[in-house]
């Protein structure tokens, strides 16, 4: 165990060194969403997502642990981990994609940019091309970007069953929020 | 010291070429290193805090009340009079709660020797990968059943504690697979008061249970326990192994169990100590177990 944590800190060193600046990052992002439906809203929260940012090439790739999002019934919880997303064959989603007018963005001006952002997002072992809209915030401490977009389950092979069909809406909120620092 | 040494400088320089390839665009593997490692538990070894009429490992997490119905009809080879065991019923309702994420307790009534029954059970140790690897889940129940019947002899010297079973079993159980999980279930059973002095009034018992997902929301479940008791022609009753066999269907906060199982008896001091069905004489009882689940704290 120690031995991984070493070899762990050795690819973060590594990393830092070789890729060099211009790169932020965090391991303590927010993904919730959320889905209403006239019976029942249902929201999940992650706030252990990792995050990085390239403000010279304007890429972006963020990972997501499924067993991450906490529930506030622990029953759907386990639903969800077990029958929707099936954490245990697909533990990690992924989006990694670029900012597509990161030209346009000052990184050394304090304020808020409107960004747009497309690319790759797996979810459930399928991966579709999606584009949304956010903003990155430049601050003291680092860039702070934040997006909302919809989902549809069923676009990454998620059935949802008849009889909940009325619970779960078609489609989710995903609201992010990932505070990077710089490396 | 001079291996983890050596092991270190070769990985450094692996990964210093690894990094020299990467074209400084591998921002994907950059975070796969920078996620910290985590203890993964085990979720849904089972789909309910029974496997058919024994204990599993499942317990209420801290909060969560979960209300239970068992009913067992009469046996399959009782004939077209009563109609294959339909017109008879025995039934079991209970309500378990857990108090913290790793203690549940329950009450719970039975048409079994009008029985009034608690129980309480303590997760000792939970299946888990990463940061901390543990290959099983360990629990442990403690049940007291109090039988309700009148004395069956009121001029006797009767006393209370004689109406009292008690039963501790060990949990064990490995999920396998996502589709595969597997228990074994050390058991003991004190009656403080039994029909003969042929009886024993204490019985082990090993219990092995499964479960077999067919599909996301349902599974084949079996359970059998071994019962280490006197034989058959010395006790004044026939009992038998109990053996169970069923389908688990879940669907949202409710679990429906179908079960086909020679014991009448729902709970541990029946199915241990008064299985008098035989699978091979068809003394066998359709039966469910309903289990509805409500986050009471959140």
């Amino acid at each position: 165990m120690r031995l991984r944590a070493l070899t762990g800190m050795m690819i973060l060193a590594l990393a830092g060194s070789a890729l060099g600046q211009g790169k932020y990052l965090t391991n303590e992002g927010t993904i919730v969403f959320y889905s209403h439906t006239a019976i029942e809203d249902i929201t999940a929260e992650n706030s252990e997502v990792a995050s990085v940012i390239d403000t010279e090439s304007g890429e972006v790739a963020v990972i997501v642990k499924m067993t991450d999002f906490q529930f506030e019934k622990k029953l759907m919880q386990e639903h969800f981990n077990e029958n929707y997303v099936e954490s245990e064959k697909y533990p990690k989603s992924t989006f990694s994609g670029l900012i597509l007018n990161n030209q346009d963005v000052d990184y050394t001006m304090h304020g808020v940019h409107s960004v747009q952002v497309e690319g790759a997002l797996t979810i459930h072992g399928v991966t579709n091309k999606v584009s949304a809209k956010g903003s990155v915030e430049i601050t003291t401490e680092g860039i702070v970007a934040k997006t909302k977009f919809m989902l549809n389950p069923e676009d990454y092979g998620i059935k949802i069953p008849k009889v909940v069909r009325k619970n779960i809406a078609d489609n989710m909120e995903i609201r992010i929020n990932l505070k990077h620092n710089p490396i | 010291m001079l291996k983890l040494n050596r092991y270190h400088i070769v990985l450094s320089m692996l990964l210093f070429a690894c990094n020299m390839l990467m074209s400084g665009q591998d921002l994907d593997s950059l975070l796969q290193g920078y996620m910290e490692e985590k203890t993964e538990y085990t979720l849904a070894t089972f789909k309910a805090t029974r496997i058919l009429n024994g204990h599993s490992i499942e317990r209420m997490t801290e909060g969560q009340m979960d209300f239970r119905i068992s009913h067992r009809f009469g046996r399959i080879n009782s004939g077209a009079y009563e109609f294959f065991g339909l017109d008879q019923a025995h039934i079991h309702i209970s309500l378990e709660y857990g108090i913290t994420d790793w203690l549940m307790v329950g009450v719970g009534r039975g048409t079994f020797e009008k029985t009034i029954d608690g129980f309480t059970k303590l997760s000792l140790l939970r299946q888990s990968t990463g940061a901390k690897e543990m290959p099983v889940s360990l629990s442990y129940m403690a049940g007291i059943y109090m039988n309700g019947l009148k004395w069956s002899d009121p001029e006797r010297d009767n006393h209370f504690y004689q109406r009292l079973s008690f039963a501790h079993q060990i949990l064990i159980a490995r999920k396998f697979s996502p589709a595969f999980s597997l228990q074994i279930t050390p058991s003991y059973l004190h009656q403080n008061l039994v029909e003969t002095a042929a009886e024993p009034n204490d019985i082990f018992g090993l219990g092995v249970g499964g479960r077999l997902k067919l599909s996301k929301r349902i599974s084949f479940n079996a359970e059998y326990y071994y019962l280490f008791k006197p034989d058959n022609e010395t006790l004044s009753t026939d009992i038998y192994n109990p053996l169970s066999l069923g389908i688990d269907i879940e669907t949202g906060g409710h679990v429906f169990q179908v079960i086909l199982t020679n014991s009448v008896g729902m709970r541990e001091n029946a199915f241990l100590g008064h299985t008098t069905g035989k699978w091979l004489n068809g003394d066998i009882h359709l039966g469910f177990n309903v289990s509805r689940v409500f986050q009471l704290k959140k």
